[in-house]
């Protein structure tokens, strides 16, 4: 197990939001940029972090690349960092998309951080 | 009239509510073609606009959504698309709608207005299920896509030419959903319309269109994935954006 030998469970549905959407604070209560905080504030513990995407409605692209791009291009979060420490997962297929676009955001995050 | 008409209709009178001085709105309803006023009305379009109005008896077979408004991105609002007034019917691939209209709704709060508008700075949502067919409808005031989008050098010496020369409309809108062009220059924001808007009819298994209607012009996808679009200039152009995916229910 990686990070400090802990474990942090954030169930997005059950610990920020059913109905995720827009990118910045201004953009509306469940925005990717509000999201990011939740995210940031677990990893920083240097847990190893579990994302549960299960039982929210959707997500947008524009959601999906603030939360999760944002960690490296926002937070500074190096992005073999985040391949250590933070596991996206749903049990629900329908949402496996989501997590596929949720990685590349922070792969193309990585990529253009380092130029 | 249809749904997208009446929408537009509403959303219009409702800014009139926003004005300074708010022009007086009166209607003798009773004259109105019936069929135009039990759409409306079945819309939510008297309640939206706080008039008097004895209901109509209900289309039979059709069910509608009440018009609603916002000024910030509401997911809550999106879903309440599916699980209120279409219920029990199950839209197809409701997680890729909820992207979708979120997204819709998240281009509006970036895009649409100019910081110097005046007026309200809204999004109005709605959608309808008649016979086999489901339409969700979500529209704005703002510039359009048209003038939001940054031209090309391409574009700005063929906006030059005289009217007829010079950039389609249609045109616009296309190119809006096919490359990562927006109205900000920050690279990786401006992907929402092709990745999600326009993504919930391209995986629809079935008969369905994806239409976009922005200033003079108008941008039309069929259902299935690689399908090809189609653009076309309208005479009268249209205030603002209005995004329509409508699809058959099977």
């Amino acid at each position: 197990m990686k990070g400090n030998g802990t474990t942090k469970t954030i169930a997005i549905a059950r610990d920020f939001s059913k109905f995720p959407a827009g990118r910045f604070r201004e953009d509306g209560d469940a925005s990717g940029a509000a999201f990011r905080d939740l995210l940031v504030e677990a990893l920083r513990s240097n847990a190893r972090v579990e994302v549960v995407f299960d039982g929210v409605a959707g997500f947008g692209s524009s959601f999906l690349e603030e939360a999760f791009g944002g960690l490296v291009r926002e937070s500074q979060m190096e992005k073999a960092f985040l391949d250590e420490h933070l596991h996206l997962r749903a049990d629900d297929p329908d949402l496996n998309d989501f997590i596929h676009l949720a990685k590349r955001y922070i792969e193309e995050a990585g990529q253009a951080v380092a130029g | 009239m249809t749904p997208s008409g009446a929408l537009v209709l509403a959303a219009e009178l409702d800014r009139w509510n926003h004005l300074p001085k708010p022009p007086r709105f009166k209607a003798d309803t009773g004259k109105w073609a019936p069929n135009v006023r039990r759409l409306l009305g079945q819309m939510g379009f008297f309640a939206l606009l706080k008039l008097d109005h004895v209901p109509d008896t209900a289309s039979e077979g059709a069910r509608y959504v009440q018009f609603r408004s916002g000024t910030v991105v509401d997911g809550k609002e999106v879903e309440d698309l599916r699980q209120l007034d279409l219920s029990p019917i199950s839209v197809p691939k409701a997680k890729l709608l909820f992207a979708a209209v979120t997204e819709a709704m998240t281009n509006v709060v970036h895009h649409a207005y100019k910081d110097e508008d005046s007026g309200p700075k809204n999004w109005w949502l709605s959608a309808a299920h008649e016979a086999d067919e489901v339409v969700i409808l979500i529209y704005d005031q703002g510039a359009g896509i048209p003038k939001t989008l940054p031209l090309t050098l391409g574009e700005r010496l063929r906006d030059l030419l005289p009217e007829g020369f010079a950039t389609h409309d249609g045109k616009m809108i296309e190119v809006a959903h096919e490359a990562l062009r927006s109205g900000t220059s920050e690279e990786y924001r401006g992907r929402g319309l092709g990745r999600d808007v326009r993504r919930y009819i391209e995986e629809h298994d079935g008969q369905g269109t994806y239409r976009v209607i922005s200033g003079r012009g108008e941008y039309t996808v069929p259902a299935g994935l690689g399908a090809k679009g189609s653009v076309r200039s309208r005479p009268k152009p249209l205030r603002g954006t209005l995004i329509e995916w409508r699809l058959k229910l099977q």
